[in-house]
């Protein structure tokens, strides 16, 4: 695994990313493995999304609207449209393909489609509301995700 | 310098109430033309004045930026509470997510014993705790391997991936449940 200068440990975890499938050859992207409420899924890594957003029909599967709510009467654009939904606090796994798996607390938003939006072939997304709370690096040659505890 | 920003009528009266100078948005109010990053005619009155009211006609709109300028300008000093909790409800409906969190940051340090203030700081500007540890799944390569391999003949559908072995496929998530049932030790994923 990774460590500081100093032989403290960075990274306890790691775990293989794929480039995605929709624009893998002209846009890759990190595609990683977490599990949110014990639903293993996958989700794009994105430094510029300040939540974790999810895909809305994943979180009414999940029964996610309504857990854990702490703001209902958000506005989040993404990809340059505005969609109006919900932030949550929800546990969320790195899942580790090596090492250890980490889990830790994070800021969830929840899309609330009305009539006349779509969602299309967005992903989920892995933004600051997870990132913020842990250490990360991405090897590019190996494709893999490094993830750590902060504290 | 200016942009034009469409407001609908039924606003107007929020705008023209912002010139007055009472509530906590004081600043915001006297010298308004120079900063409002839209262009509108200002003009003041007698009526009482909610000390919201631009802002609240800013997350109307969703007019991220403008509100960020907006509350950016604000003097926070007589803030209560309430007031900072109401400002970063309003930003979160506004989309403007850093002012959000920036407001939820000064108000935990000012209110440390506000339930509400605590509530929407752990939030938007959570303090790091202790993240779990848990032992590693070494069937990640092998799902993600899948994707690799064969996820382009399933573009847009929803499947389900164990253990490296397509489960199902389905046009959505509902039908997928339907057609594999327990899906909770695989992967679901639309294919994107």
């Amino acid at each position: 695994m990774l460590f500081f200068g100093g032989g403290k440990p960075f990274a306890i975890g790691a775990l293989p990313y794929d480039d995605g499938v929709i624009e893998a050859a002209v846009n890759p992207r990190v595609m990683i493995q977490v599990q949110i409420a014990t639903q293993p899924i996958r989700a794009m890594v994105d430094t510029g999304a300040p939540y974790v957003v999810l895909n809305p029909e994943l979180a009414d599967e999940l029964g996610l609207r309504t857990a854990d709510l702490v703001e209902r009467d958000v506005t989040l654009n993404i990809r340059g449209t505005n969609y109006r939904g919900s932030l949550h606090l929800i546990d969320i796994q790195l899942v580790a393909a090596e090492g250890e798996s980490l889990t830790a607390h994070s800021t969830v938003f929840i899309p609330r489609l009305v009539p006349g939006d779509t969602w299309g072939l967005k992903p989920n997304f892995v933004g600051l509301g997870l990132l913020n709370n842990v250490r990360y690096a991405v090897d590019p040659d190996q494709n893999t995700f490094y993830f750590g505890p902060l504290t | 310098m200016f942009r034009t920003l469409t407001v609908p009528k039924t606003l107007d009266h929020l705008f023209e109430a912002t010139l007055d100078s009472s509530g906590p948005f004081a600043n915001v109010t006297g010298s308004a033309s120079a900063f409002m990053p839209f262009r509108r005619s200002l003009t003041s009155t007698d009526e009482p004045i909610p000390p919201f009211a631009q802002l609240e006609a800013l997350a109307d709109l969703a007019a991220a930026e403008a509100f960020a300028s907006a509350v950016a300008l604000a003097d926070e000093t007589g803030w209560s509470p309430a007031y900072y909790v109401r400002a970063i409800r309003l930003a979160l409906r506004a989309g403007a997510h850093r002012p959000a969190a920036e407001l939820a940051r000064r108000a935990r340090e000012r209110y440390p014993n506000d339930d509400d203030v605590q509530r929407l700081a752990g939030l938007l500007a959570p303090l790091v705790g202790p993240a779990r540890r848990s032992p590693a799944d070494p069937t990640v390569r092998a799902n993600r391997n899948w994707f690799v391999y064969h996820g382009a003949a399933y573009r847009g559908q929803w499947v389900a991936v164990k253990n490296g072995e397509l489960l199902g496929a389905a046009p959505t998530l509902r039908e997928l449940k339907a057609r594999v049932g327990d899906t909770r030790l695989a992967v679901i994923s639309q294919v994107v």
